[in-house]
């Protein structure tokens, strides 16, 4: 039963953080739904899942997890709900952060992507490119870009008029998709 | 700047984590266990065709998405008794003539039942019939006389890990020259009515489940 062993090994590193992870992007009942879903990936990948590297490993797992979820909810016509119960401006987080969870809300999805696991799971950028499956470098790089236009669009209060989902015009770049 | 982007915008942000001060379910809580449970229950073999559907709807009545629903339901198996098939579980068969050795998980098991289907019982990778030829304490030979699926071995032990105590399913105890029709997943053999004495009824439904 190394199998198992191996399991409770990466389940007692990544529950906690997986979970927060995806509290930090959906509601309540859909965090639990899809951390279900990441477990039984990592259950399956266990063999692939790189030691050195698990959480953010775990993350990127959540992430596409997440990802299927949404597209899902999309197909079944559920899209407006489901984006309602997006957490753009926790209450929690209160008046002071409210500018801040619009203009990232209204940046484009990657760069919403890396800046919070930077600010939020606490990333590297080396950790960052496992999670988005792209090489340090260019994380960093793009991590940079997301930063300075979170800065613009909260200096020209983007966002404020803008729903979740981004600037219309903004393009997302091919390498968006991973 | 620096290759990292603006530090006092990230500090900021970092304050703005709507997940700070959140209380989260620790990994050793009951829901987890049994999540985790649920988890190391499901079949790996499960290809989505032979998910079984349509799965059931959770508590809470907020819809859930399909996939999820078909490892809570069908793919997740039962009663964690466990079964050492090997550690990996897409293992080659064991070789005629060679001991296939299985495992009763003994301690807390926080995983539920399902109810017995048929359809379920179908999902299983490994599934015998075999008289007890064997009793010791913590394990039991069985003599095999028909495989369903996932082996051809001529005997099969089940253990009971960590115990020294009489192996049990579901309370029922392997005695000696008793007939029982057993399926494993995992390395485990599921309990909770998807294994047990040998019966005309659970045979009828073995003959249903793994009918080529």
């Amino acid at each position: 039963m190394r199998r198992r062993r191996a399991f409770e090994d990466l389940a007692s590193t990544v529950y906690e953080p997986l979970q927060r992870y995806l509290l930090r992007r959906v509601d309540e009942a859909t965090a639990q739904d899809v951390l279900g879903d990441v477990l039984l990936v990592l259950w399956r990948r266990l063999a692939d899942v790189p030691p050195d590297a698990a959480l953010p490993w775990s993350y990127g797992v959540a992430r596409r997890c997440l990802a299927n979820s949404l597209r899902a909810a999309e197909r079944q016509d559920q899209l407006v709900r489901k984006l309602a119960t997006v957490r753009a401006a926790p209450p929690e987080a209160g008046e002071a952060f409210a500018d801040l969870h619009l203009a990232l809300a209204a940046l484009p999805a990657q760069d919403r992507e890396l800046l919070r696991l930077s600010a939020w799971e606490q990333l590297a950028p080396r950790e960052i490119a496992v999670v988005l499956g792209c090489t340090p470098n260019a994380a960093s790089i793009r991590l940079h870009r997301a930063g300075k236009r979170l800065r613009r669009a909260l200096e020209t209060g983007a966002g404020k008029d803008a729903g979740p989902g981004g600037h219309p015009g903004k393009r997302q770049r091919r390498e968006a998709a991973r | 700047m620096s290759a990292s982007y603006d530090e006092e915008l990230l500090a900021r942000l970092s304050q703005a984590d709507p997940a700070a001060g959140v209380v989260v379910d620790p990994v050793t809580s009951p829901q987890a266990r049994q999540l985790l449970e649920r988890t190391m229950q499901t079949l790996d073999q499960t290809s989505p065709s032979t998910a079984p559907s349509p799965a059931p709807r959770r508590l809470g009545g907020v819809v859930r998405r399909p996939a999820l629903l078909a490892a809570a339901a069908g793919l997740v198996l039962v009663l964690g008794i466990g079964a050492a098939l090997s550690d990996r579980p897409d293992a080659p068969a064991p070789r005629p003539g060679t001991t296939l050795a299985l495992q009763v998980a003994g301690g807390l098991s926080m995983s539920s039942c399902l109810p017995f289907d048929v359809a379920v019982l179908a999902q299983m990778p490994v599934a015998l019939a075999g008289t007890v030829t064997e009793v010791e304490a913590g394990q039991v030979t069985l003599q095999v006389d028909r495989w369903y699926r996932g082996g051809d071995a001529m005997r099969v032990t089940v253990s009971q890990p960590d115990a020294a105590s009489s192996v049990a399913l579901d309370g029922v105890s392997f005695e000696q020259g008793k007939r029982f029709l057993l399926t494993a997943t995992e390395g485990t053999v599921n309990g909770c009515g998807f294994s047990g004495p040998y019966s005309d009824e659970l045979a009828a439904s073995y003959e249903q489940a793994f009918a080529r």
